[in-house]
């Protein structure tokens, strides 16, 4: 029998659940029940021999059939916000019912809002008006209320998980500063990167499966990377080890024109793509002219930042992850330059970026 | 004999009596409606799946003559089938079929390996039936373009074939049968793999030298695969991915020519004369868009069953490419990948 005996990992479809996975796996910490939506999204954790199970979390009588015999599960499922606490309540419920001894559920760093300066665990979290976050913020409200019941529950509050895998924080990078044109100019990306390494996130899932709490509280903590970076500083890092020419960004004054004008095409393309995706297919299929001029429509709105990054890359805050160091031992096993080596490393081989030439 | 929708079953002998065996998305996506072009044969068609609902319910919408739910319940009754059931399962519904003399269109891969492939061959041979394979890529105008270029001689001798195609798995359909012990091990170079080595080996003419296979399974299915192959003088690199989207891209070079395209360039060529300006090579078709190859392939398997065509892709044409399949598994080798292995790490603060 492992450490943590059978866990089941929901939303282990994703990049973060489906790191969970692999490594409860690997490091034989556990005996893996990997839950996914559905199965088009288990290509990535098939590649491992461990069971994979149908387990849509808004889905009470499929859940409950993934959660028989687990002794811990950790929530990681994304849905849509306004089905983030049904669906844990469901999470929930289904654990007490079928006995699974704890529950580490992931919220999120964006509970705190779009608050400034450095902030910790003790730092108030109120309703923001920020959809995301107010999920975020409503399902922990719920853990507490279960955890009252006696349900033992962790609540681990990411930052920015970034890492191999990883779409939104770095693949989608990766793409723009492969394509040559960096449209976030330097002025605009001196807030904090609060980044942390996918495998950080997995110790800190580890050791909320590992260390005793006292019930009747679900305890939040945030896990961060140690380093206090700028988004400049990890831009440049990212491009430098994925080996591309140095960034060349946009004037401000560009950029921000860019921003402006792509706004509408942006919302145009999605309510195109929504409505119409069989007519742009065909539409792709009979006419070569439709077909690269929507690749080029494609490329530019890719490479164009939203108005709201601008503000983003400014904000200068810092998530201390004092806490989970004290009361988890957590602690960042990565610098940026780890991360974003093993980042590149991954990029590289999966064709993010061109392939350096073989050497002999 | 009524069907779920109220129509009687065709008894017209020219009418051929056929089979789909499998109702998961590529049949509804591709073949019933390809079929459902031909009333007469949609009213005799059997939809065969073990979860007889969904047989039914595409019986409903496209007008299928009636359901099953084993293939072996109804092959007394009909000329020829369709075989859309899961990969790994495609070897065995084959070899009952032509040993009873029915006439088969697999989807592809026909099977995993190349004693399997020589056991249906034969099998089909003595049977005096005949055996198709729904290799949807070597339908594609471009691609037949290219094996007319090539044996023309319009690029020379080759020297270099690359393909790089990958996109995040999306298949609508896919269940528990493609990752895990009922795939066997077997992921995207069956899948990708079974369209792009079958058009390496079609064009080079034969099954070319493996020189590695490098993938990134861990005892289940591999997402990424990178694979080696040498064939006199000519290098080909093919690298496959269920897990980002790549540049998709193709590249043919000869010593007097070069090709590039896009993956999904299925009826223009671009064709770069060594010393000379790329020029675009439009394919003849009279299909307007990509899912009308697949009337193609159904049109003239009708006419198979009916005596009045011969296969359009028969078996023995996907053999070598099959052969090399195996033969990838075999000698596979894990890819380095440091971004896995830096877990024992962070576990170790």
């Amino acid at each position: 029998m492992s450490e943590f005996g059978r866990v089941l990992i929901t939303g282990a479809g994703g990049f973060v659940g489906g790191r969970i996975a692999e490594v409860l796996h690997c490091a034989e910490l556990a005996e893996v029940r990997a839950g996914v939506r559905r199965w088009a999204s288990a290509a990535r954790i098939g590649r491992f021999p461990f069971e994979i199970a149908l387990c849509d979390v808004t889905d009470p009588a499929q859940l409950r059939a993934a959660m028989a015999g687990v002794r811990a599960v950790v929530h990681c499922a994304r849905t849509d916000n306004l089905q983030a606490t049904p669906a844990l309540r469901n999470v929930l419920e289904s654990a007490i019912e079928l006995g699974a001894q704890r529950v580490v559920h992931f919220s999120s760093a964006a509970v705190y809002g779009d608050v400034e300066g450095d902030v910790d665990d003790t730092a108030p979290v109120r309703p923001t008006g920020h959809a995301y976050g107010d999920a975020k913020l409503e399902t922990e409200a719920l853990c507490t209320d279960f955890a009252q019941r006696g349900l033992d529950i962790v609540v681990l509050r990411p930052t920015l998980v970034y890492g191999p895998y990883g779409d939104e924080w770095t693949g989608d990078y990766a793409r723009r500063m492969a394509r040559g044109l960096w449209m976030i100019p330097p002025e605009y990306c001196g807030g904090t990167a609060n980044l942390v390494y996918v495998d950080d996130v997995v110790q800190a899932v580890v050791r909320a499966l590992r260390t005793e709490h006292g019930r009747g509280n679900a305890c939040a903590y945030i896990i961060n990377g140690a380093e206090r970076v700028t988004w400049w500083q990890y831009f440049t890092a990212l491009n430098d080890a994925l080996g591309l020419p140095p960034l060349v960004a946009q004037s401000a004054v560009r950029s921000q024109f860019a921003a402006r004008v792509m706004q509408p095409v942006r919302g145009g393309a999605k309510l195109a793509l929504r409505h119409f995706p069989g007519a742009i297919r065909i539409l792709a299929q009979r006419s070569t002219m439709a077909k690269a001029l929507m690749k080029q429509a494609e490329s530019a709105i890719r490479q164009t930042p939203t108005l709201q990054e601008f503000d983003f890359y400014q904000r200068k805050v810092f998530f201390s992850s004092a806490r989970a160091q004290q009361f988890l031992g957590y602690a960042s096993a990565f610098s940026m330059a780890d991360g974003v080596e093993l980042s590149a490393a991954w990029l590289r081989h999966n064709h993010y970026v061109p392939r350096r030439p073989a050497t002999a | 004999m009524m069907h779920p929708t109220g129509g009687e079953q065709t008894a017209d002998p020219f009418v051929p009596r056929l089979a789909v065996i499998g109702c998961g998305a590529i049949a509804e996506m591709f073949h019933l409606p390809a079929l459902a072009r031909h009333p007469a044969v949609m009213r005799n068609l059997v939809l065969v799946d073990p979860n007889r609902s969904r047989a039914e319910t595409l019986a409903g919408r496209f007008g299928a003559g009636r359901v099953a739910a084993d293939f072996r319940a109804v092959l007394d009754d009909i000329n020829g089938v369709i075989i859309t059931a899961p990969a790994q399962l495609h070897y065995q519904i084959a070899l009952d079929c032509l040993r009873n003399q029915k006439h088969v269109l697999c989807e592809k891969p026909l099977a995993n390996s190349a004693a399997e492939v020589d056991s249906l061959l034969a099998t089909t041979r003595q049977a005096g039936v005949t055996l198709s394979v729904n290799n949807t890529r070597r339908l594609y105008p471009s691609s037949r373009r290219i094996k007319q270029l090539i044996e023309d001689g319009a690029l020379g001798q080759l020297r270099r074939i690359e393909i790089v195609w990958g996109e995040k798995f999306d298949w609508p359909a896919a269940s528990a049968g493609y990752f895990g012990p009922l795939a066997q091990g077997k992921g995207v170079l069956l899948d990708k793999g079974s369209h792009a080595l079958d058009l390496v080996c079609w064009w080079l003419g034969r099954k070319p030298r493996l020189v590695a296979c490098n993938d990134d399974s861990f005892g289940g299915t591999e997402a990424v695969v990178s694979v080696a192959l040498e064939h006199d003088g000519c290098a080909a690199q093919l690298e496959l991915s269920w897990l980002a989207p790549y540049a998709n891209t193709l590249v043919i070079e000869g010593d007097r020519a070069r090709i590039e395209n896009q993956m999904y360039d299925w009826k223009t060529i671009r064709f770069i004369p060594r010393g000379r300006p790329a020029r675009t090579l439009r394919c003849h078709t009279r299909a307007r868009v990509l899912s009308e190859l697949g009337q193609e392939l159904i049109d003239n398997w009708i006419g198979v069953n009916t005596g009045t065509a011969a296969p359009l892709i028969p078996g023995e044409a996907v053999a070598p490419s099959i052969a090399l399949i195996e033969e990838c598994y075999a000698k596979r080798q894990r890819s380095a990948m440091p971004w896995h292995d830096a877990y024992r790490r962070s576990l170790h603060v």
